[in-house]
């Protein structure tokens, strides 16, 4: 009876020393697959820490953005220009501007471009004074530079009757790429 | 050939099992272990969600009171009524002499200050005095009605009629937490510039040059002429953050513009 015969007529015989296993090259195969999918499986969680980020960095934009338009919503029509002793919404020792009643229905301030039919702020432009301002947030430990600019259209009638304010707040200097938000509104007597 | 049972039957030996139990308890351990960070980072995540909501609703509820404060102001009547409870002397009360001289904002004044605040308004019963004070680490709320002649604070110093509104608050817990204190203002040095306790109120008076600081605002820093005041909330969470143990703090900004002038 020579071995292979043995094999066949006994295929659940216990032969010590004789077993068959994986070979080398289906091992490394088997391992390559598997550590092809964890690779595949592991980049997503890079990515979701970063899309985390991204988002509560745009929030904070947000926040800021509406934070600026609601001041200078509370401006009084009458009134072009504004200071703010605490350097929130207008840097300290600096004046602010709120439109020119001389140059009515036209853009004045930050300039604005249009992205799907809504002005929005260009941020490729460098920012105007008067009409904008950067800070950094020493408490916001990703050290952005806030960059928060805004626009104004003015029109008269002789008096001041309505005004439109685009903001818009940039966070830039961060590792990830985010983009501005710009916010619209309006303020009419 | 007699039949009997084989004598091996490829069953594993006590030794290979308690290895292989051994290897599955190591392994174990590790994922326990990294359990038990997951879930310590969740529950400071949610401590911190928890401080940030509770904040946020009070720099909104104060916002929302000091934005309707000074209604209805002395000018909307055509005479000025008798009764002085029925009308809002000045948007933010004011102590000492209350509706005799006004203090100075920052100087004479004992309230408003840095960490109390009483607003004059009507909520729809009436003109009430709504007073926001920090004691310790508590901000407490009150609103008692306007009555011709009382103090204002006197009013709302009765026991009971302060009541908690926002706990937790390290604006100014040198005094009463001195050792936690010292560990924040470490762990969060730009929230405390200079190792200072931050106000959580700050006036801006309307003067004829424009606003200004109430407390640089020289004669037009009083009461009647505060247009702005900027809140500040410093608010650590209920337990320290168990990796570092450490409380964590959040800090929101708010403002609150009065739209009802005093005259």
């Amino acid at each position: 009876m020579n071995r292979a015969a043995s094999f066949v007529e006994m295929p659940y015989a216990p032969r010590r020393g004789r077993q068959r296993g994986f070979t080398l090259v289906e091992m490394l195969l088997a391992t390559l697959i598997v550590v092809v999918g964890l690779v595949a499986v592991a980049q997503l969680v890079p990515s979701s820490l970063m899309m985390n980020a991204n988002n509560r960095s745009d929030g904070t934009a947000l926040v800021l953005a509406q934070k600026q338009m609601e001041a200078l919503r509370a401006i009084p029509l009458s009134q072009t220009t504004f200071t703010d002793p605490q350097g929130i919404v207008c840097p300290l020792a600096t004046t602010c501007n709120l439109g020119d009643p001389a140059n009515p229905g036209a853009i004045v301030g930050s300039p604005v471009t249009i992205l799907d039919n809504s002005p929005i702020i260009d941020y490729t432009q460098p920012l105007v004074a008067g009409y904008g301002f950067t800070y950094t947030d020493l408490n916001d430990p990703t050290g952005a530079v806030n960059d928060i600019r805004w626009a104004v259209i003015t029109t008269t009638n002789g008096t001041v009757t309505s005004r439109r304010i685009i903001v818009g707040a940039f966070r830039h200097g961060m590792k990830s790429l985010n983009l501005p938000i710009s916010l619209d509104s309006m303020v009419s007597r | 050939m007699k039949l009997h049972a084989p004598r091996y039957t490829g069953g594993y030996s006590l030794l290979e099992l308690m290895i292989a139990t051994a290897i599955f308890l190591v392994i174990c351990a590790a994922m326990f272990g990294l359990l038990q960070v997951s879930q310590q980072r969740y529950s400071t995540e949610t401590q911190m969600t928890g401080a940030f909501q509770e904040t946020r609703l009070a720099i909104d509820q104060i916002v929302r009171d000091f934005n309707v404060s000074g209604y209805p102001a002395v000018s909307l009547f055509s005479s000025v009524p008798a009764d002085s409870s029925k009308y809002a002397l000045s948007p933010v009360a004011w102590d000492p002499n209350y509706a005799v001289t006004q203090c100075q904002v920052g100087s004479s004044c004992a309230t408003p200050g840095n960490f109390d605040l009483i607003l004059e308004t009507d909520l729809g019963s009436g003109v009430s005095w709504i007073r926001y004070q920090l004691i310790g680490t508590t901000l407490y709320r009150s609103i008692v009605p306007k009555t011709a002649g009382a103090d204002p604070v006197a009013a709302t110093s009765g026991a009971g009629v302060m009541v908690p509104f926002l706990t937790n608050v390290v604006n100014n817990a040198q005094v009463a937490q001195p050792g936690l204190y010292a560990e924040i203002v470490a762990a969060y040095p730009a929230m405390f510039p200079g190792g200072n306790p931050q106000p959580i109120f700050t006036f801006t008076c309307d003067t004829p040059a424009g606003p200004q600081l109430c407390s640089a605002a020289g004669n037009n820093g009083i009461p009647s002429n505060i247009r702005d005041v900027d809140i500040i909330l410093i608010v650590m969470t209920r337990q320290p953050d168990m990796q570092t143990q450490l409380p964590k703090v959040v800090e929101l900004a708010g403002r609150g513009q009065r739209v009802n002038p005093p005259n």
